[in-house]
Order: structure tokens, then sequence, then C-alpha cells
């Protein structure tokens, strides 16, 4: 801009100018500071909110351990995977270390956003991966015949019920099937629905991690699969339709409304003592004894998810779980090794399991599951996870897996709401899925 | 030049140029330069990807893998849920922005024709506008709690059931639910041009009318409508762009559900790109939503125009 | 100056009864549901979407929680800077071009048509092509290349608002000027800048505010919390394990508090300048 002939104006410029520069000086320094710390060595770790617990432990204690300082990224559960891929593809790498969702461990190797690590993992035995339980490692690590990571979070669901409330209404025993759940709910919400007490929560809400699990619990129990051994979905099987069915029927009867449950809409209302049975990880008994917001401490017992159908043979669940990966690009790649061979160890996962406050971690390894500490500590959730060794179900997790689970969500969705039936919905996925997943 | 300019002296208050330009025109391209930079970083060189991301198989991670050719296009023209998001986006852009406009026309007369309108009303009428959308959202779910928001403790105080309000689980009022707060957040923002625009009318005439005997709905529809139609119309433009983006209330309050009752083109399009990481479906439905969003905003920009250049 | 808003009121009248009675819904409606979230950011766990309108007892531990438990505060901060200076620059960059536009046609019917295309769609598939801009500019993941992006972003909203007040300005001004031998650029900013500057600075605020509600864009391009503005930092109390209502309410309500403040002070310049920006 030119000078003026008024004074006024010329201010008036000068000073927007002057505006302008400082606020783009500003920025520019706020935008620095984003740099690691001068001196030491440091490491940047992508993690979920859930997570949030677990990283401020982790990055303490291996701070103690090696003097490399981690910066930890928290991201919504549901933003984890498109994170990693957009830092990884547009070159940007910041990101050295990450604990995405299993399901999209395919879709991240494919797309050159994490390293292979089997070469690694096996000249390293030190890693000792036949502790691994074996359910989970192989599901959550293998794509393509390769080992991408190393498994973090176990995560399995398993049936929670509030001692209180069952006796208030006569029943004995937690549920063994479906069916049972879904009578007892139904009779727990007519005689206290009124006072705001239900007979169970369904997690609706309309995301792979939060309905998919709903869905995935009962298909399990039903003695479905998403895919058969050679990959090839099939979940339109009379398994898979019994299952959305039952998840259909459970509606009605739910902590109001499905559709609007997320985690924390359903673990609040069952720490508030609100709800008589709910599917959750088995941290939700460390939170009910130790969250401060619990009102059920002492008063909930926890068993393996039902069985529903012709199976009778009680089976894990593998509804969320999370795997160390590197990524593609980094330049700390002996460094993140290190880091997440610590990370996923026998001793780390074992401390995370009995911390408290609770961080939320489930077990990965056959020795952490075994240790003694949890043992003593919460003996009943040792007891359910031990599920996860006679084989669970799991998501299929190669390229494309991550839409597909999407598309089912989306059907799924369409179900809870009303608007297609069981058969509907899911020979709609089947016919999506054979295009997707071959 | 001061011939032309001594034959206008009437016409001092709504001149229009008409003529090219005195003056060197590189200085003029300059001052476009940086707009024109604008358009081809923000307009040209993404388009130019979502074109060849929606004629390849393009993921998130890595773009542009194999070509594509047309398929991508004809699944998603096949995709029943898709080509529902976009009737669905049409319908709500065009529903919240009629109610956005009639009650923000509504809440400038009122301003100006009420007792006592003063700083205070006027800003308090602004606070919608200026929250920031993902606050909008949780308010709103908060509002619409099933069996214990605002709303479920008003009708319950009126002896509605408490438990049976949920809006934004029922498919036939999740998206009402998401209009109205979509309205609740964007009125103001045309109320306020409105405004404006209304105290800009030109007193002597209005006085004029007056005196000749005009007044009420008469005076409004003769004299004030017209001298507001252009502000009128280009609010009503901003508002049916912003309604076709919206996003950040769908995705605070609702995800998209229940089941598709909320999902419009621009969720549809998050969805693909940043949750099933296919760039390729997410660029077809951007460009067929660019189609659509053309369609339905020429003929809008053609009546602005028209109605700006008759006023001023 | 008298406030150009107060319209002298000479009798009461059926029609000035129904204006108010309008404009006191209206007023009841944009303001209520503010009201509800305050009182959310006061309410215990148990009593966040109970049934309950005001809390037993005010929590203003949220409040304290909030604070100093969170990045929000530096998420504030981080928006502030992004709006305002985003803001600046967009209008440092609008003025001169609407300018050309509206007077001499630069560019023609092409810019004109298309200057609005770039902000008609979601940018939800421009992010992948403008994360990889941005870092080879080596800008991702900054607060600086998050506000030149929005500078960018709200130039054509920018323009289309001008044009209608440049529209208005009487020729013979910048005639005059002319003839006194001013180029254009001193004409601009000499003549017209000042003449239009109300309205400049409404069209700044309006602006600055798209800027701190953005949430799309600083979602992807801003991951640090050194660079991640305030929409992003709340939509990570979601994410928690039993996210706490009364908590989320309360950082909404600091959150917004910084705009609501600006918005008061500012608003009679808001009004002002969009009503001086038509000739008088």
């Amino acid at each position: 801009m030119t000078a003026s002939t008024h004074p006024r104006r010329r201010r008036a410029l000068t000073a927007a100018g002057a505006v302008a520069v400082s606020a783009l000086a500003l920025v520019a320094c706020a935008g620095g500071s984003a740099e690691a710390g001068a001196g030491g060595e440091s490491l940047t770790v992508l993690l979920i909110t859930s997570h949030q617990g677990a990283a401020e432990q982790l990055a303490a204690d291996y701070e103690e351990l090696t003097g490399v300082e981690i910066d930890t990224v928290i991201v919504p559960y549901d933003e984890i995977g498109n994170t990693l891929a957009l830092d990884q593809q547009s070159g940007a790498n910041t990101i050295d270390v990450a604990a995405p969702w299993y399901v999209s461990i395919g879709d991240l190797a494919a797309s050159g956003a994490i390293q292979d690590l089997t070469e690694w993992i096996e000249e390293t035995p030190d890693l000792d991966v036949d502790d691994f339980i074996p359910s989970i490692y192989d599901a959550y690590t293998l794509y393509d015949g390769k080992r991408w990571g190393l498994p973090f979070d176990g995560d399995t669901h398993v049936l929670f019920s509030n001692t209180e409330i069952l006796e208030r209404n006569g029943i004995t025993a937690p549920p063994a099937t479906w069916d049972e759940y879904l009578e007892q709910s139904a009779l727990i919400t007519a005689n206290e629905g009124a006072n705001g007490v239900y007979g169970n929560v369904v997690f609706g809400q309309k995301s792979p991690l939060i309905l998919g699990a709903s869905f995935a619990n009962r298909l399990a129990g039903f003695g479905g699969s998403f895919v058969d051994e050679d990959g090839k979905p099939v979940i339109d099987s009379p398994e898979a339709i019994a299952a959305a069915q039952s998840l259909a029927d459970a509606l009605g009867s739910a902590y109001p409304t499905p559709a609007e449950t997320a985690f924390g809409e359903g673990n609040s209302a069952w720490y508030a003592g609100n709800a008589a049975f709910i599917e959750n990880w088995t941290d939700l008994g460390v939170g009910s004894q130790l969250n401060p917001d619990s009102a059920v401490k002492d008063e909930w017992a926890v068993s393996l998810l039902p069985v529903g159908g012709d199976n009778t043979q009680p089976r894990a669940s593998l509804v969320a779980g999370f795997t160390w990966v590197v990524a593609a690009n980094t330049d700390k790649t002996d460094l993140a090794r290190d880091f997440i061979a610590w990370a996923a160890s026998s001793e780390v996962n074992e401390r995370l399991l009995v911390a408290d406050p609770q961080t939320g971690i489930d077990p990965n390894r056959i020795s952490s599951l075994e240790s003694a500490a949890y043992g003593e500590t919460y003996p009943e959730l040792q007891r359910v996870n031990r599920a996860t060794l006679d084989g669970a179900l799991a998501w299929p997790t190669g390229k494309n897996a991550t839409q597909a689970a999407e598309i089912l969500t989306d059907e799924l969705a369409k179900l809870v709401a009303g608007e297609v039936t069981a058969a509907e919905a899911l020979s709609a996925v089947q016919a999506e899925w054979e295009r997707l997943l071959g | 030049m001061a011939e032309i300019a001594l034959s206008r002296p009437l016409a001092a208050a709504t001149v229009r140029p008409r003529r090219p330009a005195p003056g060197p025109a590189w200085a003029h391209r300059l001052f476009v330069a940086p707009s024109v930079l604008a358009l081809l970083v923000l307009g040209l060189y993404p388009l130019l990807f979502i074109v060849a991301a929606a004629f390849t198989e393009s993921s998130l991670g890595k773009p542009f893998q194999a070509f594509a050719g047309l398929e991508t296009f004809e699944s998603v023209l096949a995709d029943a849920d898709i080509t529902a998001s976009l009737w669905r986006s049409v319908a709500y852009a065009l529903g919240v922005s009629a109610a956005s406009l009639v009650l923000g026309v509504a809440a400038a007369l009122a301003l100006q024709g009420a007792v006592r309108s003063g700083s205070i009303v006027r800003t308090l009428l602004l606070l919608p506008l200026i929250t920031p959308p993902v606050i909008v959202g949780t308010l709103w779910k908060l509002v619409y709690n099933p069996g214990g928001g605002l709303l479920a403790t008003v009708l319950g105080a009126a002896g509605v059931p408490r438990e049976t309000i949920a809006p934004l689980s029922s498919t036939a009022w999740a998206l009402p639910g998401v209009a109205l707060a979509d309205v609740w957040e964007w009125t103001p923002l045309i109320a306020l041009l409105v405004f404006t625009a209304l105290l800009s009318q030109d007193a002597a005439v209005l006085e004029a009318a007056r005196l000749d005997g005009a007044h009420g709905w008469r005076l409004f529809r003769s004299i004030t409508l017209p001298a507001i139609g252009g502000v009128v119309a280009a609010a009503f433009f901003i508002r049916l762009v912003l309604a076709f983006k919206v996003f950040d209330l769908v995705f605070m309050m609702t995800s998209g559900g229940p089941g598709q009752a909320t999902t419009t083109t621009s969720y549809v399009i998050y969805q693909a790109a940043l949750r099933e990481f296919d760039v390729g479906k997410a660029a077809v439905v951007t460009l067929l939503l660019a189609v659509v969003v053309t369609v339905v905003t020429v003929p809008v920009v053609a009546v602005t125009r028209k109605l700006q250049s008759n006023h001023g | 100056m008298a406030d150009p808003a107060r319209i002298p009121r000479r009798r009461l009248d059926h029609r000035h009864l129904l204006a108010t009675a309008v404009l006191t819904v209206l007023l009841l409606f944009f303001t209520v549901p503010l009201l509800y979230l305050l009182s959310v950011s006061l309410m215990g766990r148990n009593e966040t979407g109970q049934g309950v309108l005001l809390p037993a007892v005010p929590q203003w531990s949220n409040w304290v929680d909030v604070l100093t438990g969170s990045d929000l505060l530096r998420g504030i901060g981080n928006s502030l800077i992004a709006a305002a200076g985003g803001s600046v620059l967009t209008l440092a960059l609008s003025l001169p071009a609407a300018w050309a536009i509206t007077r001499y046609r630069t560019g023609g019917r092409t810019l004109a048509g298309t200057i609005m295309s770039p902000w008609l769609l979601p940018p939800i598939v421009a992010v992948v092509p403008l994360f990889a801009l941005l870092r080879v500019l080596g800008l991702h993941n900054t607060l600086l290349g998050l506000t030149l992006l929005y500078a960018l972003v709200n130039i054509p909203v920018a323009i289309w608002l001008l044009e209608g007040f440049l529209r208005k300005l009487p020729i013979e001004v910048e005639e005059a000027a002319r003839i006194d031998g001013a180029g254009s650029v001193r004409v601009l900013g000499s003549v017209v800048a000042p003449l239009v500057s109300p309205a400049l600075v409404a069209i700044g605020i309006i602006i600055a505010v798209l800027n701190y509600n953005e949430f799309l864009l600083a979602t992807f391009l801003t991951q640090s919390p050194d660079a991640q503005t305030l929409p992003v930092v709340l939509s990570m109390f979601y994410g928690e394990r039993t996210p706490h209502y009364g908590k989320i309410a309360a950082a909404s309500v600091i959150g917004v508090l910084p705009v609501f403040a600006v918005a008061v002070l500012l608003q009679r310049k808001l009004v002002g300048g969009l009503t001086n920006g038509a000739v008088r």
C-alpha cells in the first residue's frame, strides 16, 4: 500500500499491517515450537484417546528406562487409521510408531504406510512371539503372509452382570445363551424401566468399533464367522442372520437409546448402576472397582459371552484390539522397533493390566494373562480372558477390510433403525463383501 | 473524462461503472493475483486431483494405483444409499435455507420494528452464529439427549413421557433435529445481513412513500422488498452453500445415523475417504455433489445478480 | 455519533407490539439453548441427561478440570491466531481483487464466474492434495500453514460480500483522484479503502468467526497439540472411555467465551460497518 495524504488513514493501514505481520510472526513461532525438544532423542507415537492413560504410563516408564522422550499424539478411535495413512502418504512423516485398530493392518500395509517386520521378528528371539496369545497374534499382525506389528491391547469382549439388579429380579446366574439374555433383559426392563434401570446396554452407535462389536459378540456366540478359512465372506450364513436377529431383538429392552449409545453413554450407565448386562472389555471390571464414578464396586460378575443357536461352546470375540506398528517412512526404525518390543513385552503388559488408575489394556501374552499379579488382583477377569486361548472370532484384516467393516456397520445401522430385516441387511453386506474381499 | 463526469450530476448515489478502465491494467492484475492463486490452489489443483482420483483406483494411503475408467462412477450411481444421500442433501439444503431465510427476515424486521432493540438484543441474536459448529453439535446433542435432555425435560413437564423423546434415534426426526440445530446456528447471519440492508434503505424514499399513503404490507412489498432483495438473495445463496456442506453437525450429533437418516452427501464423502480409505469413491461422489450444487445454485446466483444490479 | 440503528419511535401500535413479540420469541429460541449449555457445564455426572434443568450444586470442578487437564486453552489460543491472522490476510488480498473485478472487470466473466467455485464444496477430498502441498512447503501440522490456508479459503466469500458494497461507491470520488494523477494503487489505498473500511471491519469479523469455527481442515491438517485448534481439542473429549458431558459443556462454554466477548465489543462495529458500507 502506498503512503496516503491522510495521517489517520496511514495509521490505520500501518496498524492493520502490523497486526498482520505480528499475527504471522506469532503463528510462525507457535508452529516452530512443534519441533522435538533440543538434545535427547524422541519418538512420536500415535494412539487413540482411550489409550491415553496407558500412553502416559508407557511414556514415563520408557523415558526412565532409556532417556528417550515419547511424544504422544492422541486422536479419536475412528481417526487413527486415516491419520497414519495421510501422514505417510503425504510424506509428512511425523509419526514413528502407532497402535491402530488391527482391522486396518491390511489396508495400511497395502498402501505402504507401515513396515514389514517379518525379518526383524525372525531375527529377534527375545521378542518371544510364541508367548503371544495365538488367536490374537495372527489376527492382529498377519497380512499377506508377513508380519506387520506386535499385539498391544488384546481387547476381547465379555459379559458383565450387575449382581444387585439380578438379585432384585430373582435371577440367580448370568445368561448362558443369548435367548436367556433376551428374556432376562426384558424382565428387568419391565420391572425397573420406570426407575431408569434397564436390563441391557446395546452399543448401537454407527461406528465399526461400536455397533460392529455388538454384532460380532453375537456372531461369535452363534458360531458364525465373517469369512471362511479361505478368506471368502460368509456373512449371510444362517448363524450370522440369527446373530443379527438376536441383536435386533435386544433393542426393545435396551438402555435408551441404542442408536445413540457409544462407549461413553453405555459405560456411564453401567457405572451408575442403571444397567444389568453390558458387553465390554475386561477392563470394565477394573473400572468398576477403581473408577471414582463407579457405583457398582463389588456388585458385578463377569462371564463369557452367551452362546446361541446350535453352538454351545463360548467363543471370545476380538472386537477392538490394537497393534503396535512402525511407520514406513520413519528414520528412527531401530528406536521404534526397540520401543514396540518393550511395549509389547510381558512385563509391560502385566504392569498395564493391574495399574491404578486403570489403563484399559487387556492381556496380549499368555505369560501376562497367567501372571500371578493379574490372578491375585482380578481373578475373575483372568478366568474369562482365558477364553481367548481357545480360539476367537476376529474381523477380516486384509486389504479393503476397513471398508468392509464400514459397509457392515452401515447395514447393521439400518437394522437397528428398523429399516431392513436381518436377512436383507446381511445379504446386502455379502454382495458388497464378495466384491471387495474376493 | 471530465465531460463524462459532468454529464452525470443527478445519478450520484446509484452509479454503475460501465466503461473499461483508465489506469494500468497490470496493477489490476496484481490485485487479483492472490485471488487467482487461491482459485488455483484451492480450486484447480484439488479439482485435478479429484478428477484423477475419480477415474483411478485410489486409496487414502496410495492414490492412483490403477486406471479404473468409469467403473467407480457406475458403482457409485448404482449405490442406492449414495443417490439417496444426494436427494437428501438437496432437500435438507433447500429446507434449511428457506427456514433460515424466513426466520432471518422476520428477525430483521422485528429488530427494526420492535419497541426496544438496542445493542444487547443484537448481540444476543448474534451468539448462535459465532458458536463453533462443533459446540453447536454438542449443545443440541445435549438438548436432544434421550429421556433427559432439555427437550425431553420440557416436554416431560408438559405431560409427554420423557423416555419417548429421542429425536436423534428416530429415522423420521433425526434429520429435522439436525436441521433445527443448523437453522439455529445460521439464521443470525441472514438476520444480520438483512437488518443492515433494511437500515441502509434510503430514508428519503421511505418518507416520500409514507407521505404518499403507503404503509404496512404495501410499503414493505413495493419499497422495502425491492431495496433489500439483492441482499436477501445473496444471503440465501451463502446459506444454501453452507447447508450443502454441513458436516460438523452430522459428525458430532449422529454419525450419519440412525440408519441412513442423516447421511448427507458430505458425510458420505468423509466416510468414503477417511473411514473406508476409498479416495476414488469419495472423488466420484464429490464430483456428483458438485454437479448437484451447481444445478441448484445457478438460478440463485442469477437472481442475486439481477436483484443486485437493479437496486445496488 | 448516534447509533445508526436507533430509529426513533413515535408511538406504540400493533405493528410494534407484533415486532416485539416476534423478537422476544426469537431471542428465547436463540439464547435458551446456550443457557442450557451453561447449566450443563455445572452439572455433575449423574445429572447430565437425567431430566435435570439446573444443577443441584454448581460443579465448578468441571471448569477447573477442563482448564488444567487438557489442551483447551492452547487450542483456543491457536484458534484465535488462525482466525484473526487468516481474516486480516483475507481482507488484504480480497479488497484489491474485489475492486478490480467490480470496477474494471479484470479477469472478465471467467474470473467473476468461477471465483466462488472452490468455496462451494466440502473440502474433504481436497484434504489429501492440500496436505501434500503443505508438506512440500514445510507447513504441514503448523499453525502458519493452517492460517495461510484459511486466508485463501475465504477469499471468495470476502469478494462476494465486498462486491455489494463496492458497487454502491460513487465513482466520482475515484475519478477525481485519477484526475489528480493517482495510480490504481493510490486510488485503492487512499480513496476506496477508507470509504469501505467499516464494511471491511464487519466482513473481517464474519470471516474471523468462520475461521474460528472451522473443523474439517483443522482436524486433518494439524495433529500435534501445538497446532490443534479449539474444535479439534473439543472433539477429543468425546473419545474418552466415559465422557463427562458436564466437562464437555464446560469446555464448550470456555471455548466460546473469547468469541462472545469479541462479539459484544465489536457488535456495534459489525452492524455499523455493514450499514455504513452503503454510502451515507
